[in-house]
């Protein structure tokens, strides 16, 4: 077991910055999402690229979304949006969460169930947001921004997912 | 397996004590945060350049498409604005007299900075923008910030080359303002839509839509006078107010450098009949220290506004 624990460690180190790729990628994401793209009716435009990100990665590179990754990934959105420190965090875990367990089920199924899963993510996500949110605040924070947004991110899930399989790292032990 | 729950365990504790010390003391994380816009704000120019730009041709397809409706509400507000200005000219000749009258003092101009949206808040539950502009370039927190129509909302934080400016429709956002005509004070406060609240409104009798929002100065954050939007109508017994700006595309800004009046010189009781603005020596005169307002998302105070006015001093003997 030791010896076997060496190995993976040590395979690791010799992959370098692949195993990095999916928290890079999503850290770009979080630097997209910020872009000024403006919003409609009060509907902010920009989708969540993070979430999308994190769950595609959980799905297909388990060994390489971890919780720490994942605590750098929504500590760096919760600084650079000047919001309240850790309610990103604790969506983005939350989702780490759900997607592991999700993650049986949608192993070697069509994209489209997986993209059934996302619907299920994102919509528990923004249950997550609105109430974090609305507690930080104290005040009922209006839903139609989140829903909306929300929307956005399910209905681009798809093509997200296509973007990223031209960064997937190869699995450990080959492809 | 194991690893993945513990720290997952030790991630959402820290991630719940971090949100617990924000909401206690909100200034805590506020240089994080500052130091990573600034650190990114080189890229976040970057990117937005070609971001800005895909998002002004969407606004001219949805331009197009609302052209007719566009043209009517340009009519109607033509036709308000000729009768306006000609109010305005008259208002004008006599606030000149006036002036000469009590030798009032002008304001000296403000000076500001003009910066460029590089980055917005991308989420659902805030309302904030990211300026190209900091505290090099002499912008510090509570500036008032101003777009071709009006006031957009304030500085709450600054770095050496970026600044976070909370939007007038931000659920945070409070600002004192009068409703013109009839001088009636309320607070502005933003509910993260687009149509703002006027709140704590001291009388709405007589209240039309199309009456004018502008800034009352107290607190000495933002200057006074400028133009918040136009009453739209009430809703649920709360009047709404439409800002001119369009929030949902705004790329330059002007940050206003004001600096509230902090000492007011009063002239000794031997000179009596002297208006404040005569120049009087320091040595002859008292200096009141009136600090300026500097807490964030704090609610308009009770002071009057009579405070950033001179008085003429009451004879004596």
């Amino acid at each position: 077991m030791e010896a076997g624990y060496r190995r993976g460690l040590g395979s690791r180190i010799a992959r370098g910055p692949a195993i990095m790729v999916p928290v890079l990628v999503t850290l770009l994401c979080v630097v997209a999402t910020v872009m000024p793209y403006g919003s409609l009716q009060g509907i902010p435009l920009a989708p969540m690229f993070p979430l999308a990100a994190i769950y595609f990665f959980v799905l297909t590179r388990p060994t390489l979304m971890t919780p720490l990754g994942i605590f750098a990934i929504g500590l760096t959105q919760d600084l650079i949006t000047g919001g309240p420190i850790g309610l990103w965090i604790l969506v983005y875990e939350a989702a780490f969460v759900v997607t592991s367990m999700q993650r049986v089920f949608f192993v070697g199924r069509p994209a489209g169930e997986a993209w059934l899963g996302f619907i299920f993510v994102v919509s528990l996500s923004a249950a997550i947001i609105w109430s974090l949110a609305s507690m930080f605040y104290q005040t009922a924070i209006p839903l139609v921004p989140i829903i909306g947004q929300m929307m956005v991110t399910a209905l681009v899930y798809p093509l997200l997912a296509w973007v990223f399989t031209f960064v997937l790292p190869e699995r450990e032990g080959g492809a | 397996m194991i690893t993945h729950r513990v720290s997952l365990f030790v991630a959402v504790v820290i991630a719940c004590a971090f949100l617990l010390f924000d909401r206690a003391e909100a200034t805590i994380f506020e240089r994080a945060r500052q130091a990573a816009a600034d650190a990114l704000s080189p890229v976040f120019e970057v990117v937005s350049g070609p971001v800005s730009a895909v998002r002004d041709f969407l606004a001219d397809i949805q331009g197009y498409l609302a052209v007719h409706e566009e043209n009517a509400r340009l009519r109607m507000e033509n036709a308000e604005l000729l009768a306006a200005q000609a109010q305005a000219r008259d208002l004008r000749r006599r606030n000149e007299r006036f002036a000469a009258l009590l030798n009032v003092q002008v304001d000296p101009t403000i000076e500001y900075a003009t910066g460029r949206v590089v980055a917005d808040d991308g989420g659902p539950f805030r309302r904030t923008l990211v300026v190209n502009v900091g505290n090099n370039d002499g912008i510090g927190r509570g500036q008032a910030v101003v777009d071709e129509h009006g006031l957009v909302g304030r500085i709450v934080g600054t770095g050496g080359h970026s600044a976070r400016i909370l939007l007038v429709t931000d659920l945070n956002s409070r600002v004192p303002v009068y409703v013109e005509p009839g001088r009636r004070r309320a607070i502005l406060s933003g509910d993260n839509s687009d149509m703002l609240r006027l709140e704590y409104l001291e009388s709405d009798d007589g209240l039309l839509p199309g009456y004018e929002v502008v800034t009352t100065g107290e607190g000495g954050l933002i200057p006074p006078g400028i133009p918040v939007g136009i009453v739209a109508g009430e809703l649920n017994g709360i009047w709404r107010v439409r800002s001119q700006t369009s929030f949902d595309s705004i790329d330059f800004v002007r940050v206003l450098r004001f600096d509230f009046p902090q000492q007011i010189e009063i002239p000794p009781p031997s000179l009596p009949g002297q208006f404040i603005g005569v120049e009087v020596t320091p040595s002859d005169s008292e200096i009141i220290t009136t600090p300026p307002a500097t807490t964030d998302d704090e609610p308009a105070r009770n002071e009057s506004d009579d405070t950033n006015v001179a008085q003429p001093p009451s004879e004596e003997g």
